[in-house]
């Protein structure tokens, strides 16, 4: 009951966030100098054949006008037409989402599996050999961009050592696989071809491992600042003094409290994620949604631009929703709306 | 007898970068069964550090224990392995935590955490109870504690419950296995006057009852002979005087004992209190509150699961300053002290009535500088009143620069102002965190009085204090008041000290005054039973005084007090 307000209420603001997105990107779409027409067509086009395409893509119409119009079809998932491909903006990105997804889901997951209980063992262990392996690690992580780290694993695991794949999602020779949902790992599973999921797994992990260093990075760093903060809360000596024993006392009574600021973080992560995904997908020609992204914005194909960017958007809210739940199920403050 | 804590020769230290540092110097002391002991002591005696060792709780590092015995029930406590001693921890010994805010897991539910403590302590002995045991011991303990509801409180979430009643669920914690020796940190000290007052008599007869032997610390003399029978008096990490609690506070042998003795705040009419003797004929209203109220509107959005009420700040508030009065404020948290300091200030529009200043209405010239230069606000703590990356001198000077004194007079000035509270010049170049609790108030003293203000308001000025720096800080503005002939508002939740500072008081509940008037009649025949209830609360240290409280029954007092919520 007090979980449903809670979900009604997250729920309820993320529409006006969205709303709010897409008046940011249709404005500076408009204002982006050139007639987006003119560069589809080309320079040779006559004037005459420039007017019909604005007549036909609304672009003759007032903004406000053009702005309402877009909305409506994106409630129908229709996101006007691809200049380029000349073909509906949405069919083109719901063919690229699910590698994007696939790999930053695995990201997301490589993240907490490895950042939380590595940032817990720091805290617990502060200036332990985990806490300064860690802490090196981070540093490097968070300052060495995500496509330098990209061009070394290639180097390093496709070149000099030649243990897995640097380009694509799939092998050529089992390029033909189609699934229902698109995600290469669970379509492969359900149709019980496991040489295609360990061939997909394989061309996961070094764009997962690229794009997952800085969040670790970050992520451990959180996570060990939040376990030291709460191990010299009043609540962690009581339950020692209580008799509680050690690893009731770390891993109930201060993994909790802990985790809050970790997934918080992570959740704000999401976006950097995103936007690190545009390079390392683009090292990797990983068929995703931010190559799709990279190619239509050199050509300033706006419909697809705009898809891209309510799409990532979307992915942003939604991964900050989920956050958000997981956070008021661990807080009951927060899910409650008590003082913290 | 043989004793059943006995600490023999405790030497503690803490070893940070490379440094050791002693914080217990040999300390010794025996608790028979049954005894109920008190470690009395200021900041830094050590007092914490004594029990944390004993409970096994002492960081370690950057804490060891270079020398020295614990025996408990006859057994070496220190030469022990960690899970034996963990179960001895909230078994054989338990201890109630001070502070109701952070010592409950905020993310747990009561019930949860309470079935820990229980299962803790089943598995090492070996006899398990089923559920419903668990949940029934669960429940019996809540009513122990003189809880109402245990289903509720159960299954509540400690943020869903009051300060009291976290703190009867932390003693109901300590009290789950049945340990043989209870330890109390500051014991209430948290609390405001009348929950601390049930807290104390709940512990008082929880130890009769349940035969325990009862140590804590504290540095409330008040609470000590309330509730002990043996006293040991800790300073600088020694004991320097220990006996029996009438000898202790009859004829105290150590000078600290007797100073600390002398500087606790008396309920009673100190001959010789500057202030409180100075007759005060002027008519002139500096503050006049006129019919004032300030409601503080909840949030109403729909998608809110929990709607709150409105909180009346201020109701109808009728209350005059005069010009050189030390008016005392008093209350319990939440009674609209701070409310009303505020509104002087102008930081709360009033929604209805309003609050003359000097003839004029405050919200007509809050906003001007001139109106800044004549009240200013002493906060209560100076570690998050001053800020932390300024010199002093640079604190002093923000103020002058502020009313734009001449730049070349600003050196000077600053200095006499550190005179002025009694801190040395040299003091300019040094941040806040190089000085102590006392001499940082002394410093936000110094800079409220910079542009000569008539009026200070002083928000418990003393109250993050040690009692003796209190006494000293207080001894202060007594002159500087005269001195300058300054008007204070003084609030506090400290009745006695505010028994020998002010001249008037208002006593504050729920956003009214439910009675003012000269301190005198006030303490020396309340009109109102609140008044009465809440005088009958406050730890005392004399017999003298216990005889000047109201007299009140305790039942007819709870009462009082829970029509007054």
């Amino acid at each position: 009951m007090e979980f449903g307000r809670f979900f009604v209420r997250r729920l309820f603001w993320s529409i006006f966030v969205l709303i709010g997105l897409s008046i940011v990107i249709f404005v500076i779409a408009r204002v982006v100098p050139g007639d987006p027409a003119r560069i589809a067509l080309g320079p040779v086009a006559t004037a005459e054949q420039v007017a019909d395409l604005r007549a036909e893509m609304g672009l003759d119409k007032p903004p406000v006008t053009q702005y309402l119009t877009y909305i409506a079809g994106l409630t129908r998932g229709d996101m006007g037409m691809s200049l380029l491909s000349r073909r509906s903006v949405s069919r083109d990105i719901f063919e690229v989402l699910p590698a994007t997804v696939e790999l930053v889901l695995f990201t997301m997951l490589l993240t907490v599996v490895v950042a939380l209980p590595i940032g817990v063992v720091s805290g617990r262990f502060k200036d332990g050999v985990v806490d300064n392996l860690g802490r090196m690690y981070a540093l490097i992580g968070v300052v060495m961009p995500s496509f330098l780290i990209a061009l070394l694993l290639q180097l390093v695991a496709g070149y000099w050592v030649q243990v897995l794949p640097v380009n694509g999602r799939i092998d050529a020779t089992l390029a033909e696989f189609q699934g229902a949902t698109g995600l290469l790992l669970v379509d492969s599973i359900v149709a019980g071809r496991f040489d295609i999921f360990s061939d997909a797994l394989r061309h996961l992990i070094l764009p997962v491992l690229a794009l997952s260093a800085a969040s670790i990075g970050q992520i451990t760093r959180i996570t060990r600042s939040s376990v030291i903060d709460v191990s010299r809360k009043d609540y962690i000596e009581a339950a020692r003094a209580f008799g509680l024993s050690e690893a009731r006392v770390l891993f109930k009574y201060m993994l909790r409290p802990a985790s809050i600021p970790a997934l918080t973080i992570l959740g704000l992560e999401a976006a950097s994620l995103i936007a690190n995904a545009f390079v390392v997908e683009m090292v990797f020609s990983w068929p995703g949604v931010a190559s799709y992204g990279v190619r239509t914005i050199l050509q300033k194909d706006f419909n697809a631009v705009m898809g891209v960017v309510i799409i990532s958007g979307l992915f942003f809210l939604v991964a900050n929703l989920v956050i958000d739940i997981l956070v008021g199920f661990i807080d009951p403050r927060i899910r409650m709306g008590g003082r913290r | 007898m043989e004793p059943l804590l006995a600490i023999d020769d405790l030497t503690v230290g803490f070893r940070q970068y490379g440094r050791e540092n002693d914080v217990l110097h040999g300390v010794s002391l025996r608790v028979d069964p049954g005894q109920r002991v008190a470690i009395v002591g200021e900041t830094g005696s050590g007092k914490s550090v004594t029990l944390k060792t004993v409970m096994g709780t002492l960081p370690r590092p950057p804490g060891y224990i270079r020398s020295g015995q614990i025996r408990f029930d006859g057994r070496d406590v220190h030469s022990m392995s960690a899970r034996e001693r963990r179960r001895l921890a909230g078994g054989a010994y338990s201890m109630v935590f001070q502070d109701p805010a952070t010592a409950l897991n905020p993310v747990y539910r009561i019930g949860d955490q309470l079935i820990d403590i229980l299962r803790a302590h089943e598995r090492r002995s070996g006899n398990r109870r089923s559920r419903s045991e668990t949940k029934e011991r669960a429940f019996e303990i809540l009513r122990e504690v003189q809880l109402t509801e245990v289903e509720r409180v159960f299954r509540s979430y400690p943020f869903q419950l009051s300060g009291g009643m976290r703190q009867r669920v932390l003693i109901g914690m300590a009290l789950l296995n049945r340990p043989k020796l209870l330890f109390a940190d500051e014991p209430g000290t948290a609390l405001d006057v009348s929950t601390q007052d049930e807290i104390l008599h709940l512990l008082n007869d929880l130890v009769d009852h349940e035969g325990l032997t009862f140590v804590m610390i504290t540095h409330n003399l008040g609470v000590v002979r309330m509730t002990a029978d043996y006293v040991y008096v800790m300073r600088n990490g020694r004991i320097v005087e220990d006996g029996p609690v009438t000898q202790i506070f009859e004829a105290p042998s150590h000078e600290y004992t007797r100073n600390l003795l002398r500087v606790v705040p008396r309920l009673t009419k100190r001959p010789g209190a500057p202030l409180a003797q100075e007759p005060r004929q002027s008519s002139d209203n500096l503050v006049d509150f006129q019919k004032y109220t300030k409601i503080f509107a909840a949030s109403r959005s729909p998608l809110r699961s929990n709607r709150k009420a409105d909180v009346r700040g201020a109701d109808n508030v009728n209350l005059v300053v005069r010009r050189g009065d030390v008016m005392g404020l008093a209350g319990e948290s939440g009674s609209g002290k701070t409310t009303l300091a505020r509104s002087v200030l102008g930081l709360y529009a009033p929604t209805s009535g309003q609050v003359m200043y000097d003839g004029r209405s405050v919200e007509d010239q809050y906003r001007s500088l001139a109106f800044k230069r004549r009240v200013q606000m002493v906060y209560q703590n100076p570690g998050t009143s001053l800020n932390p990356r300024r010199t002093v001198g640079q604190i002093l000077q923000l103020p002058l620069r502020i009313h734009s004194l001449p730049k070349e007079q600003l050196p000077d000035r600053v200095g006499k102002m550190l005179e002025q509270v009694e801190l040395p010049r040299g003091y300019v170049n040094k941040y806040p965190h190089e000085l102590s609790g006392g001499q940082k108030q002394r410093v936000a003293i110094a800079r409220s009085l910079a542009l000569q203000p008539d009026l200070l308001i002083l928000d418990e000025p003393t109250s993050a204090l040690d009692v003796s720096v209190q006494e000293r800080i207080i001894a202060l503005l007594e002159r500087l008041k005269q001195e300058y002939a300054l008007t204070y508002l003084f609030i506090s939740h400290d009745l006695a000290l505010m028994r020998n500072f002010t001249n008037r008081v208002a006593i504050m509940s729920r956003g009214r005054i439910v009675e003012q008037g000269e301190t005198d009649d006030v303490f020396d025949a309340p009109k109102h039973d609140y008044t009465r209830a809440l005088l009958s609360c406050v730890p005392v240290i004399s017999a003298e005084e216990e005889a000047a409280k109201p007299a009140i029954d305790r039942a007819k007092r709870q009462q009082i007090l829970l029509q007054m919520e």
